[in-house]
């Protein structure tokens, strides 16, 4: 059969055509195996540790089990140097020399000061010198295997709160030292600071890191989800039949939510529910508040302003707590809610 | 426009929409469809229960082997009970006083957890080993 | 009054023409496709009648002539639509291969009916999507809950499409195309 030149010009052979397309089937798996081909995204670890459930996700290109492995040694870490329970803590050290003074290092030295000042910026609503109170309760041990329920009569708590007060913590550039026999317990900050190192560590072996530290419902956020998304927490709801039950929604890509509650820890004696978590003013569990979440740039932060936020109260809470650097969800023992007017920010609903 | 017929023919090449032949191929694709709508929403098989002591995986569990099994540590203390019925599962006869890990009822789904804190005990589905993307959540705050 | 097509079919310049023309068909549905709501919220999803221009050479030429334009097709469609390399470009080309091969075999070698080819065209492609998606993106499970949706929407696409293929010859058979 004749053919113009033109069309020969035209003409792909069988050849031609096996080579394109084995060139382009080749292209296209090598884009696939060297751009897409990651390892799995994150790495999840489940540890009890501050007393807690502690999951922590991790997603890196540089060796996530070692930044794993890391958080949660600084946790573990973090956890035996501020334990009232532990006897050679540094924290108990400091309850044993009360009067005298005890030298301390630099980082026990910040979590003090700052819980110093949140104390004062709250007015003592959270208040790091409550040991006395929180032992008289036995509340420090209520993780150990032979907790048993004690409640105490109002005398005791009256002498008990009577030593009791973060103005009776002494600091200097010597040390520290605690006036009328107060007792130090960080319980209440001890955990937030732990997530926060443990969001640092990640971030200084790998600054491009994402994930987070799950503590019990305290979560410090180091990174956004895949890079991009934000992560979507969930507010359970605390009076909520089952475990799944929220009432809010949020979405955070930086930072640290935690939650103060009524219904995690508590005991019951009597037919009452005594829960963890102490109005200074009284000593006795704080009433009023059943729920109080707090979104702040630090863990830190944000684990001591929930607690003073459960304590104050929510119609007061609402007022103050972003002006101290929290956004916060409170609800009250009518289950009413309570939002500041930066929650909605992160709200998904609100929107 | 289009003919009714079921045979054409294009060129040289004859074709039919239908032939004899196909019945045993549409009877495996309609059988392969019906089979993984039932595998799906039908019971859900395979799911797997973790159990950690110490952070150690020491037990997994299939949902639905239905009975009481008793946890120990390494120490060989008895724990617990886990409890695996048709409703749910659930702990009970803790050997600690407070027994949250009771009064925590059913287990849930989506990043629920028993949690012995005295023990140092996790019960969850082994599922939230990974990242769970069908959920409205990703974390639960509490 | 079919050998009009079938004779300029045969000489290997309008061939060429002929084939780039359907290349550019079938990417233009594949662009618009993009945009088309479908009812699952699956990445890269579509309802799949660029196939139809793959049917359409698939009868009128041959089988090497409908894989390359399968492949020529899941190439420049997805660089008009923006996502070239994208994780959808690579769901949708590994699913557009894996269809068009099922395509070939039950068509050519089984020798099966057009609908049922096209029937299993569709379902192999969309099994092949969600294995990708599951093996390297998406990574759960869960995205095999969508086999029965898509199932039974690629059902009815590769249905239609065997009569918009067989539309389309008819039309070009009646053009004088010179």
């Amino acid at each position: 059969m004749p053919r113009s030149s033109k069309d020969d010009i035209m003409i792909l052979n069988r050849k031609t055509w096996i080579y394109i397309l084995t060139l382009a089937i080749v292209l296209v798996i090598f884009v696939f195996f060297f751009v897409f081909n990651r390892p799995e995204p994150y790495i999840v670890k489940d540890e009890i540790i501050l007393g807690t459930y502690v999951r922590v996700v991790v997603g890196s290109d540089k060796n996530p089990n070692a930044i794993m492995d890391s958080m949660i040694r600084e946790m573990k870490r973090i956890e035996k140097k501020f334990s009232s329970t532990i006897t050679d803590s540094i924290i108990s050290k400091i309850n044993q020399n009360g009067k005298n003074i005890t030298e301390i290092d630099q980082e026990t030295r910040f979590v003090i000061e700052r819980s110093l000042a949140i104390a004062d910026i709250t007015n003592g609503a959270f208040d790091p010198a409550m040991g006395r109170i929180i032992k008289l309760w036995g509340f420090d041990r209520i993780s150990e295997p032979d907790f048993t329920p004690f409640v105490p009569s109002d005398g005791q708590i009256l002498q008990a709160l009577s030593h009791c007060g973060y103005k009776n913590i002494e600091i200097s550039k010597e040390g520290i030292y605690l006036k009328n026999d107060v007792q130090l317990d960080l319980g209440a900050i001890a955990k937030g600071y732990a997530i926060d190192r443990a969001v640092q560590v990640a971030k200084e072996m790998d600054s491009s890191c994402t994930g987070y530290v799950d503590a019990g419902g305290d979560i410090g956020i180091i990174g956004p989800k895949f890079g991009g998304a934000k992560w979507v927490v969930a507010v359970k709801n605390p009076r909520g039949e089952s475990s799944t039950d929220f009432v809010r929604y949020v979405q955070i890509d930086q930072g640290a939510i935690v939650t103060s509650g009524d219904y995690e820890r508590y005991f019951e004696a009597g037919g009452r529910r005594y829960h963890h978590i102490f109005d200074p003013a009284t000593g006795k569990p704080a009433e009023g508040t059943i729920s109080s979440t707090i979104i702040a740039q630090t863990a830190m932060d944000a684990d001591a302003l929930s607690t003073a936020a459960f304590v104050l109260g929510p119609r007061y809470s609402v007022q103050i707590m972003p002006s101290l650097g929290g956004q916060g969800f409170f609800m009250d023992t009518a289950e009413k809610e309570y939002l500041t007017d930066g929650w909605s920010y992160f709200d998904i609903d609100e929107k | 426009m289009i003919s009714m017929r079921n045979d054409f023919r294009i060129g040289d090449q004859e074709y039919r929409f239908f032939k004899k032949r196909d019945i045993l191929a549409y009877l495996i694709f309609f059988a392969v469809i019906i089979f993984v709508i039932f595998s799906f929403f039908g019971n859900n098989t395979g799911d797997k229960i973790t159990v950690l002591i110490g952070g150690k995986k020491t037990y997994e569990f299939d949902k639905n082997t239905k009975g009481v099994y008793a946890l120990k540590n390494d120490a060989n203390d008895f724990l617990m009970n886990l409890v695996i019925e048709e409703n749910g599962i659930y702990i009970r006869d803790s050997a600690c006083p407070l027994k949250i890990c009771e009064k925590h009822g059913y287990l849930s789904r989506n990043f629920d957890a028993i949690v012995c804190v005295p023990q140092k005990v996790i019960i969850r589905f082994s599922e939230n080993e990974k990242i769970v993307e069908d959920l409205k959540y990703d974390i639960i705050t509490k | 009054m079919q050998n009009r097509l079938n004779s300029r079919t045969k000489s290997h310049g309008s061939r060429i023409v002929l084939l780039a023309m359907f290349v550019v068909m079938s990417s233009i549905i594949y662009v618009i496709e993009v945009y088309v709501p479908v009812p699952i919220p699956l990445p890269g999803f579509k309802w799949g009648f660029s196939n139809s221009i793959v049917l359409i050479v698939l009868l009128v030429f041959g089988s090497k002539e409908a894989f390359s334009v399968a492949v020529l097709k899941s190439f420049l469609g997805s660089l008009l639509a923006g996502r070239l390399f994208s994780p959808v470009f690579f769901i949708g080309f590994t699913g557009g291969i894996a269809g068009i091969i099922t395509m070939i075999v039950f068509l050519k070698k089984f020798r099966n009916g057009v609908i049922l080819t096209s029937i299993y065209g569709s379902f192999i492609n969309n099994i092949f999507q969600l294995t990708v998606s599951y093996l390297f993106f998406i990574k759960s499970e869960f995205v095999f809950v969508y086999l029965p949706y898509v199932s039974v929407i690629g059902f009815a696409a590769a249905i239609l499409n065997v009569y918009i293929a067989i539309g389309g010859i008819k039309w070009m058979e009646n053009l004088n195309i010179r």
